[in-house]
């Protein structure tokens, strides 16, 4: 008898505070895909079916990688691609031309603060597809599979 | 002994546990890629790979918290810290600017800074807990014991989730 009621409790404490979990990672998604909106209306940046946003500083390995299929124009990449740049003014302003139409730049060290939120360390790429969302943490790994991915497509 | 037994194999299920509930929901891509990354699968193979990573994970954890299949899972569990050992080992081989982190235990940057150590640790465990006498609960008392440890570490790191959900939560929230 009381085996019973100790295996009952036990489920129901578990099943309640996963339930409990279930609902409060729910309400962040919502809330990461309002943040996301807003952040891209006020940038007016369009939100597409594939959306990514990807944090990286101009020294870093993996921003050759985006700079060379970025000024390649060769294969699309994702609807709306946004970058977190931390680079010198300058430099976002000579990306911005030659990225043109493939990709957004947000300067890092001039954007509202909650860009930083949305991305915050250990993630460096944020991909909505739909409503689904990823976190990646390596930035050369997703850009050389989403590379990958436009080609397979094309 | 029983006592030892006990808290190594909690241990080893609490680990196993955090490391599958970790890879859940949106960091699961992440560690699908970090598998892309080692270069030992066709593409097409990957996704199948990371999900049977991620039940081998839990089927571990419900292993080693009801003390069953002794022996067995120890041995399973020390294959599997070796493989992935290697596995690191050869990932650093192949690329010079690879980071030496894993993303084994998704956000907890604790467990995945130094995964050489860690797995090292782990299979000390492992070959410590073989040592030890089997726990199979064919009591009442011992089944209660099991029970109460899962319970325990499930909803500790749901628990923890959740904090970690809320703190998520407020900074995300814009002033509108």
């Amino acid at each position: 008898m009381t085996a019973d009621l100790v295996l009952l409790a036990c489920c129901a404490l578990m099943i309640g505070i996963a339930s409990l979990l279930w609902h409060y990672k729910k309400q962040v998604r919502q809330s990461e895909s309002a943040l996301l909106h807003h952040l891209f209306a006020q940038e007016g940046i369009p939100v597409h079916d594939h959306n990514v946003v990807i944090r990286i500083d101009y020294a870093q390995p993996a921003y050759k990688v985006l700079d060379e299929w970025l000024s390649s124009r060769a294969d699309s990449g994702p609807a709306t691609f946004v970058i977190l740049l931390t680079a010198p003014g300058w430099l976002c302003q000579i990306k911005r031309k030659s990225w043109d139409a493939r990709a957004w730049i947000v300067d890092a060290s001039a954007c509202h603060p909650v860009w930083h939120a949305l991305l915050s360390s250990p993630y460096t790429v944020f991909e909505l597809i739909g409503n689904q969302r990823r976190y990646y943490t390596d930035q050369q790994l997703f850009l050389e599979q989403t590379r990958q991915e436009a080609i397979a497509v094309s | 002994m029983h006592i030892a037994a006990y808290m190594l194999d909690m241990v080893m299920a609490a680990l196993f546990f955090l490391a599958a509930f970790s890879k859940l929901g949106s960091s699961f891509a992440d560690f699908r890629l970090s598998i892309v990354s080692y270069r030992v699968l066709p593409i097409r193979l990957v996704t199948l790979a990371a999900s049977g990573v991620l039940a081998a994970e839990f089927a571990l954890f419900l292993l080693y918290g009801f003390g069953l299949l002794f022996i067995w899972k120890d041995l399973f569990a020390l294959l599997l810290f070796a493989f992935f050992t290697a596995m690191l080992f050869r990932k650093r081989r192949l690329k010079e600017n690879a980071d030496s982190s894993c993303s084994c235990f998704g956000r907890i940057q604790a467990l995945n800074r130094y995964p050489v150590l860690r797995n090292g640790l782990l299979m000390a465990l492992t070959s410590v807990r073989l040592l030890l006498p089997e726990r199979i609960p064919h009591t009442m008392d011992s089944a209660m014991h099991a029970l109460a440890g899962v319970t325990v570490i499930a909803s500790g790191v749901m628990l923890a989730q959740l904090y970690a959900s809320l703190a998520r939560s407020k900074e995300v929230r814009i002033e509108l």
